[in-house]
């Protein structure tokens, strides 16, 4: 199969590739680039552990083509990790603190799901938080802990 | 999970996805957000020869509102759909059934063109196009035409498009004083798959007291479809008066508008509920379940 230019920004940096057409973003960004925060679980859309940023937004890695990505921002959350980013910071601190991951599997796109919740509705209710993360599942926690962490980080915004 | 390999086309106007179109028709499948076309890919239950991307094409993401009628690009997203100012004033239950369109990361890929073009039976938009009588646009390089979506949605995944036309965009007519919506959409968990679900559309008629309801069922049956005897009792009784017993003659007219379209006895049960529900809804005014996700 003819293989196709993909030219786009990774957490940051240009990047100029060549990739067959059926490559997904997500094992683009794993397998080429080395970022392993993308986790793939379900690989068809259901599972979040492969969410990724998409001009700002959260998108499924997985259900994205890599050549669909062409021009556009890329993110992952190597891009937002080391204090680069107070919100994703401030949540990992919450998340070790009340118990937030156990495995750690969709702690990525977990994080990247709250932190899009966050920058709509600094102030979100259990539900509000539980709605932002049905896109993700979780198979340790119970997703108890999870809320309790993004609740925490929200009451400490607060104060 | 791999896709099995295709030819990759990365359209950038419109004209160019339709030479596309024209040159591999039944071959080719349309790639816009790609929420349900990748993962048919993965599974390899869809194997096109070739892929034409249309997701970054300029053009096709316009809301626009004139007098009458609100205009949406194909490759509008649903994320639009349920945050957008005008989409809410001109076209409240489609801001409403945007919210119940699977999860937030999906919301923000998928589009409206694709969930229509796809023709999904479970799918809220189909039942949506239907109660609101929306004009789908479709072009290819013969011209274009536009189709009502009573004529449009033909059968599970088949829809009256022909394999070199692009759904382009949509036209409804917005929403008046004295309109009303219901929606109610069941599933076993929140952002999957309906097992059923309505949409009540009331539009009031000018220069009359009387209002003519529609009412569109998904999830439950083979294609999304009208059910006409139970729109006939909420249009012949003012909303005042939908009590329980009309709501109980609502859920068997609805089963029996679904007698030959229901997957099964269960399924036209439930899209009886969830008539019953979305009237109630509309009667009363009251929202779903707040989200904010």
């Amino acid at each position: 199969m003819k293989r196709v230019v993909l030219a786009c920004e990774v957490n940051g940096a240009r990047i100029t590739a060549e990739v067959e057409p059926r490559t997904t973003l997500a094992d683009f960004l794993r397998d080429a680039l080395a970022f392993t925060s993308v986790h793939i679980g379900c690989g068809h859309g259901v599972c979040g552990a492969c969410t990724v940023l998409v001009d700002g937004r959260t998108r499924r890695g997985c259900t994205t083509l890599a050549a669909s990505a062409h021009g556009r921002r890329v993110e992952t959350l190597e891009g937002l990790s080391d204090a680069s980013d107070p919100v994703i910071a401030g949540l990992q601190r919450t998340f070790l603190d009340h118990g937030g991951l156990q495995c750690g599997f969709c702690t990525p796109g977990i994080l990247l799901a709250a932190r899009e919740l966050l920058a709509r509705q600094p102030a979100p209710d259990r539900a509000e938080i539980r709605e932002a993360l049905a896109g993700n599942i979780c198979r340790c926690t119970g997703y108890g802990p999870i809320v309790d962490a993004i609740a925490a980080y929200v009451a400490e915004q607060a104060e | 999970m791999t896709p099995a390999p295709f030819e990759y086309i990365r359209a950038e106007t419109v004209e160019e996805a339709l030479a596309a179109l024209a040159e591999y028709g039944d071959e080719a499948a349309i790639l816009a957000g790609g929420q349900s076309l990748v993962p048919m890919l993965a599974m390899r239950l869809a194997r096109p020869a070739v892929v034409i991307d249309i997701g970054s094409l300029a053009g096709l993401d316009h809301v626009a509102r004139d007098d009458r009628a609100v205009s949406v690009g194909a490759l509008v997203r649903h994320r639009r759909m349920e945050l957008d100012a005008e989409i809410a004033r001109a076209l409240p239950v489609f801001a409403e059934a945007a919210r119940f369109v699977a999860t937030p990361a999906i919301r923000n890929a998928g589009t409206v063109g694709g969930a229509l073009a796809l023709g999904d039976p479970a799918a809220e938009y189909p039942a949506v196009a239907l109660a609101l009588e929306a004009r789908l646009r479709l072009a290819s390089t013969r011209g274009e035409r536009c189709v009502d979506a009573a004529d449009f949605f033909i059968g599970a995944m088949e829809t009256a498009a022909a394999p070199d036309e692009l759904l382009i965009g949509i036209e409804i007519d917005a929403a008046a004083p004295g309109d009303g919506f219901g929606f109610y959409e069941i599933a076993e968990r929140r952002g999957d798959y309906a097992l059923a679900g309505a949409v009540i559309v009331r539009r009031a008629e000018t220069g009359t007291a009387g209002a003519r309801v529609r009412v569109a069922i998904f999830g439950a049956g083979e294609v999304a479809c009208l059910a006409e005897g139970a729109a006939a009792i909420l249009s012949d009784a003012p909303a005042p008066a939908w009590d329980a017993g009309l709501l109980q003659a609502v859920k068997d007219a609805t089963r029996d508008d679904l007698r030959d379209l229901a997957l099964d006895a269960f399924h036209a049960r439930l899209a009886g509920v969830a008539v019953a529900r979305a009237a109630r809804q509309l009667a009363e005014g009251e929202p779903n379940e707040r989200r904010a996700a």
